[in-house]
């Protein structure tokens, strides 16, 4: 701060432009790692973090380790059961962290030497990118701790942010999403497709008299997401020219061994897995609240009046042994999820222990749903050798009998070994439909449910009870 | 900084005695290994508080922010965040052979409890070392372990014969301490309590994993299954639950003699051909990084170990001693040559390097006759020895 009085003022006018320009730049970032640190002082921290004891010592001169110990300590328990002291510790850490990469960057620019020197070993800058380093840190520090006690302050950083980072170059990337219209399904069990637009009294009568899904066309027609989010450029817009992570589910299933779930960049996620024709692998930004996470998104969808409607209380036997249906919260608004991938992203059949309306923007998705009264025909899975509870997932992996329904090259062998692994079944009553941009589909609580996007596709759930 | 050739010890020894140097590398914002300065040590620099002559000298407890050295088994001294807390502590007279050892533990704030041997428990409270007034009619505690979760778990100490070894297990260390002082009231009791056959003779923890070696050569493991740290199989319908101790039958038939683990990592030493084994997570859940070695290794799958096959010369030396920092590992060899690999984000490897990580197994050159390694989190103390005739 001491090197500010020289740098300002008369002397730099006789700066080339470039360098001047250099010098405001380092001026921001300084003056932003201020921002960071005053809103740390000024703001009360979380309840618990005291706890932490030692680690806190290291907060100002080496975030970086007492980042690494929250890391390990929020690895160290399943998820839930991770003591608040250390998702706190991790979120206020990571503030620490983006405030010393900033001051590093302002002495970089500039050429503060002594700075460089004393903060390099303490700022490690992964692939050379500080700016894609900082909103990771950031990302990081917000998602994995899933602590919320900073959330204005790292909103208003990720603002500030905006106007600091260089424009990203979008070469390559077009202006729409190459989404191809499936053919029609031919079913004998479709579900039902409601050709107008339910009002709320239309909807809780289908709620309170049949419990069954329901399709409802024209049902987005006021939302701003229905053309914007057609554009790949308006997402990386958004999303600090991409370079906000994102959690993305690569893998064929959840069910399946090697599936696991990254948080990278969303310009990675775009040009690795949403734009190529023919990705090596599937990746699938899934069941992820990214209106909360990036709340300009919000603007561009509108909560369905459906998700305000009362369900009925469940009485059948089968609804009421919904997998975690015991320990959900009454909710006070729904839970929105976005589901973005690339054509051929599947979710095994599997049950949700709420009410849910699912809202497809772009592209198609197939959807086939088993009632509740079938569980015992669908095999629903234990524990797994990890210990976690997959009773909600069951074990028939019906992908290839969703191929043989769409018409397209499916696996006779394959379709036999599960008819033979699990003979109940093939008995089991279902509906199928292929769910349309524009279309919402009503998934009672308690059914079973598998979607297979058949093209790029972009849709946001709500759930409630 | 001192260097240690095989011809020149740093400092010289008094001729006809057995003299220990230490000698540490690694995290040292608190001052815990260099009580001058809060830069990490990213080369092996002997402890200054270390320097009396003749007297054996050892680390009680290597923690995240401070350790506790001893002097010939009694003496006590801690360095770093916990100083001057436990200020030359003195402790009772210990056993040196088999369950008798001093077994200290601690979390990122330092020391919590340890126990010498004598089957009593100590547990740091108000910056004071306390065990119970009753100790004698109470349990008589053989080691004790604290795992990253704040789990924890006891051996009993065995009566003279009995080849029945009991663990008792629970969620914190207060929950232990309060056990201890009454483990009369049922309000007290463990979180679990295993059985299992022979004596104990070491038992340590991980992140989320305790690990258990017998005197018979046996290893025995349990805790959270998440990293595949256990090294054996553990789903829903074969095997023992991860919860409870299994024994690892990978190294069945072998006789282990030494273990040690830390984060996900755990690894065993066979004494007879000096082998060395290591199971768990090739790199912590958070890393970039991994170790080569255990990279193709199936989950719960035992790997055994060869330190310098990656530079291309000889057989794999004759391993006498291993240690296990949250994602390092550092082997002695019969020659007192040390070799090292993982994580060096705080130059714990003391590689002189400022790389982060390293993959493959690097031999400290600057380290010679060393005699035992010892690895906090972040941290590797060595012991060298200087036995002249």
């Amino acid at each position: 701060m001491s090197d500010e009085g020289e740098t300002r003022g008369t002397k730099r006018k006789h700066l080339p432009d470039e360098t001047r320009a250099r010098f405001i730049l380092g001026d921001n970032l300084e003056h932003l790692s201020c921002i960071i640190y005053k809103g740390l002082e000024e703001g009360v921290p979380g309840k618990t973090i005291m706890q932490c004891g030692a680690p806190l010592d290291l907060l100002y001169t080496r975030p970086r380790d007492a980042l690494e110990l929250a890391l390990d300590k929020l690895n160290a328990y399943p998820f839930a059961d991770v003591p608040a002291h250390w998702r706190e510790l991790y979120e206020e850490a990571s503030l620490y962290q983006a405030a010393m990469i900033l001051k590093y960057r302002a002495a970089v620019e500039r050429g503060r030497r002594n700075i460089i020197e004393r903060l390099r070993p303490r700022v490690r800058i992964e692939g050379g990118d500080w700016t894609q380093e900082i909103v990771a840190v950031l990302d990081r520090g917000m998602q994995l701790s899933g602590a919320t006690g900073r959330k204005k302050l790292y909103e208003n950083v990720f603002q500030q942010l905006e106007s600091l980072f260089p424009e990203k170059t979008l070469n390559g990337i077009p202006a729409a999403f190459h989404t191809v219209t499936p053919c029609d399904l031919a079913t004998e069990q479709p579900v039902t497709l409601s050709r107008e637009v339910l009002g709320l009294i239309g909807f809780q009568h289908w709620l309170d008299n049949e419990r069954r899904p329901l399709i409802i066309a024209g049902a987005l027609a006021e939302w701003p997401a229905t053309q914007l989010w057609k554009d790949p450029r308006y997402l990386l817009g958004l999303t600090l020219g991409g370079r906000r992570l994102v959690p993305v589910e690569v893998g064929r299933l959840y069910t399946d061994d090697d599936w696991g779930q990254r948080l990278i960049p969303f310009h990675s996620f775009m040009t690795d897995y949403l734009l190529p024709e023919h990705p090596t692998e599937i990746g699938y930004l899934a069941q992820h609240d990214l209106f909360d996470h990036i709340p300009a998104l919000k603007a561009d969808v509108i909560t369905p009046d459906y998700c305000w409607t009362t369900p009925p209380i469940s009485e059948d036997e089968a609804t009421l042994k919904t997998a975690g249906l015991g320990t959900v919260q009454q909710l006070d608004e729904p839970l929105v999820n976005a589901w973005l991938g690339p054509s051929g992203t599947r979710t095994p059949l599997h049950t949700d222990p709420y009410h849910n309306i699912l809202c497809q923007v772009i592209g198609f998705k197939y959807v086939r749903l088993y009632p509740p009264a079938e569980t015992a025909c669908l095999y629903p899975q234990g524990i797994d050798d990890k210990g976690v509870n997959m009773e909600n997932t069951s074990q028939v992996d019906i992908s290839h009998h969703a191929a043989r329904a769409l018409g397209r090259d499916w696996d006779p062998d394959a379709v036999r070994v599960i008819e033979e692994q699990f003979p109940k079944f093939a008995e089991a009553r279902y509906e199928e439909a292929i769910l349309k941009p524009g279309e919402c589909l009503y998934v009672p609580l308690g059914w079973w449910h598998y979607v297979e996007s058949l093209s790029t596709s972009f849709s946001v759930s709500f759930w409630w009870n | 900084m001192a260097e240690v050739r095989k011809d020149e010890p740093a400092h010289a020894g008094n001729v006809g005695t057995q003299q220990f140097l230490l000698y540490a590398a690694g995290f040292n914002a608190f001052s815990q290994l260099d009580a001058s300065h809060t830069h990490d040590l990213r080369s092996f620099a002997p402890l200054s508080v270390a320097a009396e002559k003749e007297q054996e000298i050892d680390v009680v407890f290597a923690g995240w922010c401070s350790n506790i050295l001893s002097w010939n088994r009694k003496l006590w001294r801690s360095i770093g965040a916990q100083n001057p807390i436990i200020e030359a502590h003195t402790l009772s007279p210990v056993n040196e052979t088999g369950s008798g050892q001093c077994c200290a533990v601690g979390d990122h704030n330092g020391l919590r409890a340890y126990t010498d041997g004598s089957g009593a428990l100590y547990w740091l409270a108000d910056k004071k070392l306390l065990t119970s007034g009753h100790a004698e009619e109470g349990p008589q505690i053989g080691q004790i372990a604290l795992a990253g979760n704040e789990r924890v778990a006891m051996t009993f100490k065995a009566a003279a014969g009995s080849q029945m070894c009991h663990v008792v297990e629970f969620e914190d260390v207060s929950k232990a301490v309060a056990w201890y002082q009454d483990p009369s009231d049922p309000k007290l009791r463990p979180a679990a309590h295993h059985m299992l056959h022979g004596r104990a003779k070491r038992l340590l923890a991980g992140t989320a994993t305790f690990l258990l070696l017998m005197e018979g050569g046996e290893v025995y493991s349990w805790g959270d299954p998440r990293q595949q740290s256990l090294g054996r199989t553990v789903t829903a319908r074969i095997g023992i639950p991860p919860h409870i101790p299994g024994a690892i039958e990978a190294l069945g038939g072998l006789k282990i003699t030494k273990i040690a683990c830390g984060g996900w990592l755990n690894a065993a030493l066979a004494g007879e051909d000096g082998a060395l084994y290591l199971w768990g997570a090739a790199s912590k859940p958070s890393s970039r990084h991994s170790i080569r070695c255990m990279q193709e290794a199936e989950p719960g799958e035992v790997v055994l170990v060869d330190v310098v096959r990656s530079r291309g010369h000889g057989d794999s030396p004759h391993l006498v001693d291993v240690a296990v920092g949250d994602a390092h590992v550092v082997a002695v060899t019969v020659a007192g040559e040390v070799y090292a690999i993982g994580d060096n984000g705080n130059g714990q490897l003391g590689l002189r390097s400022e790389d982060d990580f390293f993959e493959d197994w690097q031999e400290v050159e600057q380290l010679r006759r060393v005699k035992r390694v010892v690895c906090g989190p972040k941290s590797t103390f060595v012991v060298v020895g200087t036995s002249s005739t």
